[in-house]
């Protein structure tokens, strides 16, 4: 299994130079992951449908206890189906989809193939941690996937849409999944599922798993980025959008349903959300006039019931679901994928502009038409049977099933209208409309609509061929519910069910008929309802955000050095220093010295000290600041640290050098100006914070309670470390991890100094300002710093 | 960082004499009337004194005081006294490479110390010492954190080179 992901990996990575010299044909080399996976899960199925899971457990963080912990079980390989078999199929669509010169397909098919592995990942995952990793894979992929044409600024507010709401999700997902992982005592979800916890935090944990798995599946009220995301090449709608990233989302749900469904905040929250987004989907979906958002929002409505049949949590349901899901992926696929084909065709996805395509390009309308009827539930196609068998699981109950079961209705009656309006709108010809021109269309991306849509019809007629996989998920709801399950059949005699079905062809079929009416009256509730539009909360949320941060940095970043100084030495005093004051005290046994010379060197540094604050000239402070320094190096010598005073001692120096240097482009005094903070104040917090400092350091050297650390370090010096100068051994050995950090924030800060002055030095020639100082000192250059880019700087 | 054209320009106008080798290089930059031929030669006497000396504050350094940040800090006040006798042609001869590059060096040098333990398998930054006997100078002990101290005292020297440069040559004009 892990060879599988491997597999996607090092295609993905070779994908972008082979794309150079092959071009669109780079596809058919990647379909190579996507189908080895599906060759290897169809060799695996026996095995696995006969309830025997196949495992693999590779060593990945063993210090964290990561492992990579893969699991090929009845759902995975459902699942799977869908990733790699219709991904197969895509991928094959691609390599004639794009046209022959498109610069960047090496690139896309690069990340096209790690989503695939990514989801292959989320899929087979049998560790929380790892579905998270590659949940978050797939989030970042498919950002890239939709900002394809990364030219256009729509492409890019919809891949940024989708990124942040997903990964906004997949943030509250990780929480959720970290106190699921800590109530359990495991994060492996086989564990989990077989002895799920209960109870103290486990209702907040499933709370913000679902708030993952909803921002995932395009879930009301998060679902405006799938319509959005149709900014992407038709392809990548038809895959991401159908077969694969939304799924997740309904994935994770039918993963956890079998043991959390009977956890109290469950059920409610996924059938309401899950009914909301199926009725919102379909009457979004009915009005749309692009053909792909129109099949976008019709995902928004099957993702919504499929998150009721697999989240409900009875096996009748469960049943539904798992043949909803595989019929969804075919017939969704199949239809994106011929739009792509019409849109390749006549250039154009406006269902108003369209007319008497289907008599042009006959095969293509017989399969898309195929999957429409299926997707509208129309006898003998597969989205026949998992409609019927949805409509089993709720209609015979009571109560809630039967509130359920008035919304699955309507959500279908919907569906058949949208569908019905989808075969209209992309092949019938209209009268009043110019007949669109018609491209010939190559078999390459005939051939996967033709081969996708007939799977449907086949499935339809022959259900015994998917009955394993969908009964193998059952059984996660015991051996008996597998046992009373029903099976998927075309026929189960004259039912409520039955009735209900030619109900909801009925109903579509007269919405459709009464399209104008229903749009007029649509137009009316859209002025009504208008303001509640969760794309526009989007944006309005994302300019709050902005708004708030600028706001904000205006607020903090006033540009003044005294009065950030302040904000900084006042929070000191107030915080610590309240803690120091209510909670230390200072026994009277202190000594003034050690050796007579220590109060005179400090009386020369307390001297030199007040003389710089005092100095007018920046030249005398900056040496009377030395002079201080100097003066606490002389302090480590007499306290016995030669390598401590010897640093000091070369730091000062430098310091002083590097003062001078900017000093000559400084005006020789300080300026008098009214100043921010007056002197009082400067005064009073200059006051309190050597006063804080003072008894801090008096406070914690008499604080020890633990014998000291340097003990341990002296006696291991030479033996461990190899020196007997314990200072370095530190340094280098028993701290050697702060010391690499340490010189890693002084090559960052050579590299900001350069830049910063550089930068400033580049904008004064440009502006022919020769005689204007340089003012990189004063902190300004940083407001400037970026507008210009570091590589300009010559 | 800078770029290679830095004090690259020749003074305005003032001939060099081709023939006499120049004995003090870059000074050709500075002002005549300014320039001190005494602080000059005797930066040139000490310069490189002082560079050993930070050679042996880093080898040194394990056992008595010195390491790679005091050395390099010593190698620093080198460049520093170099600068501040000639100018910045005279630090341009003394190094003639980009700061960046030593402090790539460093940083390289430092995390592929630790690399190479976790690779022979140890823990990041475990150090190991071995002792030669060398025939003239007797026994000689090497402890694998002298590269990575050596690393430090790269870094350092990088960033007083970078000081020097952005603060001190750049400024100049």
């Amino acid at each position: 299994m892990l060879a599988l992901l491997v597999l996607h990996g090092m295609l993905a990575a070779a994908a972008p130079a082979v794309g150079a010299r092959w071009g669109r044909r780079v596809f058919l080399l990647v379909a190579l992951a996507p189908a080895t996976s599906a060759a290897w899960a169809a060799t695996q199925a026996a095995a696995v449908l006969d309830g025997r899971p196949v495992g693999s457990a590779t060593a990945w963080v063993p210090g964290l206890g990561l492992t990579l912990d893969l699991r090929l079980d009845a759902l995975s390989l459902l699942m799977m189906a869908l990733v790699s078999g219709i991904g197969t199929l895509v991928f094959l669509y691609c390599a004639w989809y794009f046209p022959v010169g498109r610069a960047g397909l090496g690139r896309f098919a690069g990340v096209l193939t790690a989503f695939a592995g990514a989801m292959l990942g989320l899929v087979l995952a049998d560790d929380l941690i790892l579905i998270y990793v590659f949940w978050e894979l797939t989030s970042v992929t498919s950002y890239l996937l939709i900002g394809f044409d990364d030219e256009d600024a729509e492409s890019r507010r919809a891949a940024q849409q989708a990124l942040l709401v997903t990964a906004m999700g997949g943030l509250a997902m990780l929480a959720g999944f970290v106190l699921l992982a800590k109530a359990a005592g495991t994060a492996s979800l086989s564990a989990i599922l077989i002895d799920p916890p209960t109870g103290g935090t486990v209702p907040v944990a499933l709370l913000l798993i679902l708030l993952g798995a909803f921002t995932k599946s395009a879930q009301v009220p998060f679902h405006p980025w799938l319509p959005s995301a149709m900014a992407a090449p038709t392809p990548v709608s038809a895959y991401l959008h159908a077969a694969a990233m939304v799924k997740a989302g309904v994935y994770l749900v039918a993963r956890l349903a079998p043991a959390f469904a009977v956890v109290g905040v469950w059920r409610p929250v996924v059938l309401t959300v899950g009914l909301l987004t199926m009725v919102i989907g379909g009457w979004r979906a009915l009005r749309q006039n692009d053909l792909k958002r129109l099949l976008a929002f019709g995902t928004v409505s099957q993702l919504g019931l499929l998150m009721v049949l697999l989240g409900v949590g009875t096996p009748e349901a469960a049943l539904a679901g798992a043949a909803l899901l595989l019929s969804h992926g075919l017939f969704k696929a199949t239809l994106f994928l011929s739009v792509g084909a019409v849109d390749h065709a006549t250039g154009t996805r406006d269902l108003r502009e369209l007319s008497g395509v289907g008599r042009r390009a006959p095969l293509l309308a017989a399969a898309a038409t195929l999957a429409a009827l299926s997707m509208a539930g129309v006898p003998p196609l597969l989205g026949f049977i998992s409609k019927e068998a949805a409509y089993e699981a709720f209609v015979t109950g009571s109560g809630t099933d039967l509130l359920v079961f008035a919304a699955v209705f309507l959500g279908s009656v919907l569906t058949a209208a949208y569908s019905a309006r989808f075969v209209w709108g992309a092949f019938a010809t209209k009268p009043g409309c110019t007949p669109s021109s018609v491209h010939a269309l190559p078999a390459g991306i005939l051939a996967p609509v033709v081969v996708l849509g007939a799977a449907g019809v086949v499935l339809g007629l022959l259900p015994g061929l998917a009955d394993p996989l969908v009964q193998g998920y059952v059984a996660s709801y015991g051996s008996d519910a597998a046992a009373e399950a029903e099976h998927l059949a075309l026929w189960h005699g004259f039912n409520a069910a039955l009735l209900w079905s030619a109900l909801t062809l009925a109903a579509g079929a007269a919405l459709f008929a009464l399209r104008e009416p229903v749009r007029r009256l649509q137009l009316r509730a859209t002025g009504v309802l208008g303001r509640v539009d969760a794309d526009r909360a989007y944006g309005t949320a994302l300019e709050g955000v902005d708004a708030t941060a600028y706001r904000s940095t205006a607020l903090i970043q006033t540009g003044s050095l005294p009065v950030y100084l302040g904000t900084v030495l006042v929070t000191l005093v107030l915080l610590p220093g309240t803690a120091l004051l209510a909670t230390s005290s200072i026994s009277g046994d202190l000594a003034g010295w050690d050796r007579p010379l220590q109060p005179v060197v400090a009386i020369i540094v307390a001297v030199a000290a007040v003389s710089a604050a005092r100095a007018r000239r920046r030249f005398t402070a900056v040496l009377h600041l030395g002079a201080v320094g100097y003066g606490i190096a002389v302090l480590f010598v007499l306290q016995g640290g030669p390598d401590l005073a010897l640093t000091q001692f070369l730091v000062e120096t430098l310091a002083l050098v590097i003062f001078v240097f900017v000093l000559r482009r400084l005006p020789k005094n300080f300026i008098r100006r009214p100043a921010r903070l007056s002197f009082a104040v400067r005064m009073g917090i200059s006051l309190a914070v050597g006063g804080f400092v003072t008894g801090a350091i008096l406070v914690a050297s008499q604080a020890r309670t633990a014998p000291a650390a340097s003990q341990a370090f002296l006696d291991r010096s030479y033996d461990e470390g190899g020196g007997s100068n314990v200072v370095n051994v530190i340094l280098v050995d028993f701290r050697g991890f702060d010391t690499l950090g340490e010189i890693t924030v002084l090559a960052v800060a050579a590299m900001g100094i350069a830049s910063l002055v550089l930068a400033g030095r580049r904008r004064l020639t440009e502006q022919g300002g020769g005689e204007t100082a340089m003012t990189a000192a004063d902190g300004q250059a940083v407001d400037e710093l970026g507008a210009v880019a570091p590589e300009a700087v010559p | 960082m800078t770029g290679p054209d830095d004090g690259t320009s020749p003074s305005q106008g003032r001939p060099v004499d081709a023939g006499t080798p120049e004995r003090l290089p870059g000074g050709a930059e500075l002002d005549p009337v300014r320039r001190s031929v005494v602080l000059e030669t005797t930066v040139r006497l000490v310069f490189h004194t002082v560079l050993v000396f930070s050679l042996y504050l880093l080898f040194a350094g394990h056992n008595q005081p010195g390491g790679g940040f005091v050395g390099g800090l010593v190698a620093g006040c080198a460049f520093v006294l170099r600068y501040i006798a000639g100018g910045r042609g005279a630090l341009r001869e003394a190094v003639p490479v980009d700061p960046g590059i030593p402090i790539g060096a460093g940083l390289l040098l430092a995390a592929g110390t630790g690399c190479v333990a976790l690779v022979l398998g140890g823990d990041f930054l475990e150090s190991a010492q071995r002792t030669f006997d060398l025939p003239v100078l007797g026994e000689l002990k090497l402890v694998s954190v002298l590269a990575f101290d050596t690393g430090v005292y790269l870094v350092v020297v990088g960033l007083v080179l970078g000081l020097l440069r952005t603060l001190g040559a750049a400024a100049e004009r």
